[in-house]
């Protein structure tokens, strides 16, 4: 994705750029892994990049666009040189954060200099969290605790959490699992694996005499068997 | 050996494999007594053997005037797990002959008597209700009151798992419809917790699209189009969801 040119200074332009960011699906869910190392929300992402191009912007004194690696932490681009951004840490007053640190570097070399010398380590310190943020940083902890109930009072009494949220597989009626999944859509699948063609060879006449050999002899490294290999051991 | 090992697991494999879901004793055993008692060791309840554990299960599903008839389909059967990308071999039940069981048929009274016997017991496995499968009433909510764990969970979850390890497209059918009606009852953004385990499985990264593929028995109710996206926190993961329903492309 090529963003839009960026002013943390406009608040309204801000708002376009983060609907245009969801509106463009920036977020998949193969990438699950690298915001699991990052540690952050979106929301508190977008947040701290948002001061960090502010500061950037200062200094080097024009304007950025997001790169299409954006979610991997190279987020800036300015002609051939790209900027990365690390988040090093936050802290929290209860449940709120309150500061966190970031780095910032470069590929290009006369940028670097400059980088380092002015935007090495940036500390930013939160003044409201934003709703999402607020939530997350509640949920983020093993245990709320008594002195993090005070955060989630702040918090509720500001309307700052989210509409709802509910376990995902806890959801649904009996309506839902038993007449549409169990009574529709399971034997709809049922049947549809049963009209498929299996790849059989000539000799092998059953199916599944022959899925089996295409089980084992299949080149997917990550199909295994859990308990079947002991028990045929057994037998 | 190992050629005769191969041929017995062809043995096995051919006589066991369906692609149906199948119901683990253990699951239904969980879902509808909140615990497996077959390896529950406590102080208050001793083990109880599979033989027994067989004759609760069909005291728990059947009508007590009507013959047990679950002896039979108990089988093994080899499935696979498609959150665990591993074959398993599990003793249970098949989806088909569980909705056989539900399925009103209309020439016999004791029938009938039993297939509804079947579906309040299988209904209260998915959701908090009254011993006959209807909405809860006030006396049910007290017995509720103060004792959801193990009612509510691992209850009300137990027969799940086998369904979303099994088709996980279900997790699909599930996000819609949830989402669904919460949009039509005026909310515009929620999130859902999602362990871990199962946001970093393929199969549900796979499912939990928008490039889903619809079976033909899914209604076309549950055919919405919502934005998902993940947010994921350093011990917690949840699936913010943006409720702004699309055109669909099927009318």
């Amino acid at each position: 994705m090529t963003g839009p040119g960026f002013s943390y200074s406009d608040p309204l332009l801000e708002i376009r750029w983060l609907k245009s960011l969801r509106s463009h699906n920036t977020l998949s869910f193969e990438n699950a892994p690298l915001y699991w190392q990052l540690g952050f929300a979106f929301e508190s992402k977008l947040h701290k990049i948002a001061h960090m191009l502010d500061e950037m912007s200062i200094v080097a004194g024009s304007q950025y666009t997001l790169d299409d690696r954006w979610d991997q932490g190279f987020i800036v681009r300015r002609g051939s040189a790209t900027l990365g951004i690390e988040f090093l840490g936050m802290k929290f007053c209860g449940a709120i954060p309150v500061e966190w640190t970031t780095r910032a570097f470069s590929n290009s070399t006369s940028e670097k200099a400059l980088l380092d010398t002015f935007l090495a380590t940036v500390t930013f310190r939160e003044a409201v969290p934003q709703a999402q943020s607020a939530a997350w940083c509640l949920r983020q902890n093993d245990n709320v605790r008594k002195g993090q109930m005070h955060g989630l009072r702040r918090a509720v009494q500001t309307m700052q959490l989210t509409d709802l949220h509910t376990h995902l597989t806890g959801m649904g009626s009996k309506v839902f699992w038993v007449e549409t999944v169990m009574e529709k859509v399971l034997p709809g699948l049922l049947r549809e694996s049963a009209a498929s063609p299996c790849r059989t060879r000539p000799n092998e006449t059953d199916p599944l005499v022959a899925r089996l050999n295409d089980f084992l002899r299949s080149d997917d490294p990550t199909v295994e068997f859990a308990n079947l290999e002991k028990i045929v051991m057994e037998h | 050996m190992a050629e005769r090992n191969l041929t017995a697991a062809h043995k096995l494999f051919a006589d066991r494999l369906t692609d149906d879901v199948v119901y683990s004793k253990e699951a239904l055993l969980t879902g509808l007594f909140g615990y497996d008692p077959t390896s529950c060791v406590t102080e208050c309840r001793t083990p109880i053997h599979a033989d027994n554990a067989l004759w609760m299960l069909e005291q728990a599903i059947s009508n007590p005037h009507v013959a047990p008839t679950f002896g039979h389909a108990l089988r093994p059967y080899v499935v696979f797990n498609r959150e665990t990308r591993k074959f398993e071999y599990i003793v249970g039940i098949a989806n088909a002959d569980l909705v056989a069981w539900m399925s009103t048929p209309t020439n016999s009274q004791e029938a009938t008597i039993q297939a509804k016997a079947v579906r309040a017991a299988i209904c209260n496995c998915f959701e908090m209700l009254s011993n006959d499968g209807c909405d809860a009433v006030q006396a049910d909510l007290l017995d509720f009151r103060g004792s959801f764990s193990p009612q509510f969970y691992p209850m009300r979850y137990a027969v799940k798992d086998p369904i979303l390890q099994q088709k996980p497209v279900v997790y699909s059918l599930l996000l819609n419809q949830v989402a669904a009606t919460y949009s039509q009852n005026g909310v515009s953004y929620a999130e859902f917790s999602v362990s871990l385990n199962t946001v970093m499985t393929q199969s549900f990264r796979r499912h939990v699209t928008e490039q889903c593929v619809w079976p033909d028995e899914v209604p076309f109710s549950l055919r919405q189009h919502f934005r998902y996206q993940l947010g994921a926190a350093s011990n917690t993961v949840f699936l913010p969801v943006f409720l702004e329903r699309r055109q669909s492309t099927q009318t």
